[in-house]
Order: C-alpha cells, then structure tokens, then sequence
C-alpha cells in the first residue's frame, strides 16, 4: 500500500458537530469563572481596607484608664514637674 | 467577510464570527493534532484547547502573517507540548505502552491489515525528527503549499522541500522494512 493511499483513508473526514457548542460552554465558563475571581478580589480587597481603617481608629483611641488620668490631672503634672512650672512662671512672681 | 473584518468582529465578542473562522480551521487543525498525537479524541480536545487559545490571544495578533499561519503556530506548539506531556505519562505509567496505539474514528470499516499499516505509518511518524514531522504533517495530513508551510515554521522554501523529502523516505524505509519483517 502506498503511503499517500494510507495517508488519505487515514485523514479526519469527520467533524464532532458539538465541538463549536462545548467550545462556547467552555469560553462561557470561563469567563463567569474570570467574573467570580474579579469580584472575590474586590470583596477581599473592601474587607482588608476596612480592617485596615480599623486598626488605624483603634490605635489612635487608647482605653488603658491610667493613661487618661496621666493625661488629665494637672495636679500630677505639676508635682511631677514643678521646679520646671516654677522656673516658668518666676519673672511673673517676681513682679508680683 | 475579509480576514482583518472577522479578526474585528471576533475581538468585539460575535459569537458567529468566531463560529465561522472555527468551521473553517477546524477539520484542518484536527487533522495536524490527530497525526501529531495520534489520537482522535485528544485531537479534538487539543483543537478545542487551540481555539480557546485564538478566542483569548486574538487582540494580540498583528497582522505580520496570515492568520491561518497564525492559527497553525499555535496548533503546532500546543500538540508539540502535548506530545511532550504524554512522553513523560507514558515514562511513569506502569503498563507497558512502548507500543502506539492509533486512535481514529475513521478506521471502524478497515480491514485488519490497513489498520496495522496505519499503526506502523504512525510510528514512522513519532519516530521522526521534529522539524520533519512538523513539515511532513502540514504538508500531507494539511496539505498545505510549502510556501506556507515555510511561513508556519519559519524557516526557507528550499529546507521545507528537504525535510519533507527526507520524513517520506524515512517513512517509507521504516514501513519497508515491516513490510518484510511482518507481511511476508
């Protein structure tokens, strides 16, 4: 037998008529799979800047109740700093 | 409907345009995976897979070349690295599968000896070098002119002749020598 002869009766003379259709299937899925991903990434994205605004308010506010007694009372401040308020307030008093 | 109209259409996302280049490339691109990789059924997931590759690299094509050109590229290094992908299969699988096994759905009314000849005409093929194999199967399973062919593999009209020159008197010393060896 000849080789072209092989060749010929060996050649794909018949077309699958459901390839166009699973190739359409195929694109479809894909692009609802691209469409899902995008909006998961948005999602994932809100939700880190969100945790990330979060954390900025939160440690910006300080709940530890010392430190706002440290920062209210002058009374604390005054005696742990009054040489320094004296020396302020000196040429004042020296007037006076 | 020229090719730079369709290449136009497709990349706007009709759905006809893009039916219409697959009905046109489609029996010609399965007939290249089929003789690279010897299977009907992995030729026509491998032609799905090419034209999934058109459908999404579309907007990148320049028109340097013809689009077929372009369309066959893609063809030819898809089944190349599928054929890589089942050498390696085959290296690990634990059955012996030395041996090709060719796959048609054309082959349900040959007789037992066409189907054996084909057999040893696909092996002659895997046996070849790769540029020759690429040049023989665009050229017989294609029937591609050499210019085109030249164009496809990037490479001269007077190489194109040689290989194809040189694959067909490999084939047909390798299936003489089985011709002696079995049909005797």
């Amino acid at each position: 037998m000849k080789i072209e002869k092989l060749i010929e009766k060996d050649k794909q003379k018949q077309i699958n008529p459901f390839a166009f259709t699973r190739l359409e299937a195929r694109l479809k899925e894909e692009t609802k799979i691209k469409k899902s991903v995008l909006e998961y990434s948005l999602q994932l994205i809100g939700l880190l800047l969100v945790f990330a605004f979060s954390i900025n308010i939160f440690s910006q506010i300080s709940l530890n109740e010392e430190s706002v007694i440290k920062q209210t009372s002058f009374e604390q401040f005054a005696e742990e700093n009054y040489f320094d308020i004296l020396l302020n307030y000196y040429p004042t008093i020296l007037f006076e | 409907m020229s090719e730079e109209q369709l290449i136009s259409q497709i990349i706007k996302g009709d759905s006809l345009a893009f039916e219409a280049l697959f009905k046109e490339y489609q029996l010609k691109i399965l007939n290249l995976c089929y003789a690279m990789l010897h299977n009907r059924q992995e030729a026509e997931d491998m032609t799905q897979e090419v034209f999934l590759e058109v459908y999404r690299s579309i907007d990148k094509f320049q028109n340097k070349c013809k689009l077929s050109t372009w369309i066959y590229r893609i063809a030819i290094n898809k089944s190349l690295n599928q054929v890589k992908r089942n050498k390696i299969r085959r290296f690990f699988s634990m059955d012996n599968d030395s041996v090709l096994k060719v796959d048609s759905f054309e082959q349900s009314d040959w007789g037992l000896k066409e189907k054996q000849y084909n057999n040893y005409l696909h092996q002659a093929i895997e046996k070849l070098p790769k540029k020759q194999k690429q040049a023989f199967i665009l050229f017989s399973y294609d029937e591609l002119p050499q210019k085109e062919i030249a164009e496809i593999m990037n490479c001269s009209l007077s190489s194109v002749e040689v290989l194809v020159f040189r694959a067909r008197k490999t084939i047909k010393s390798y299936m003489e020598t089985i011709d002696k060896e079995i049909f005797k």
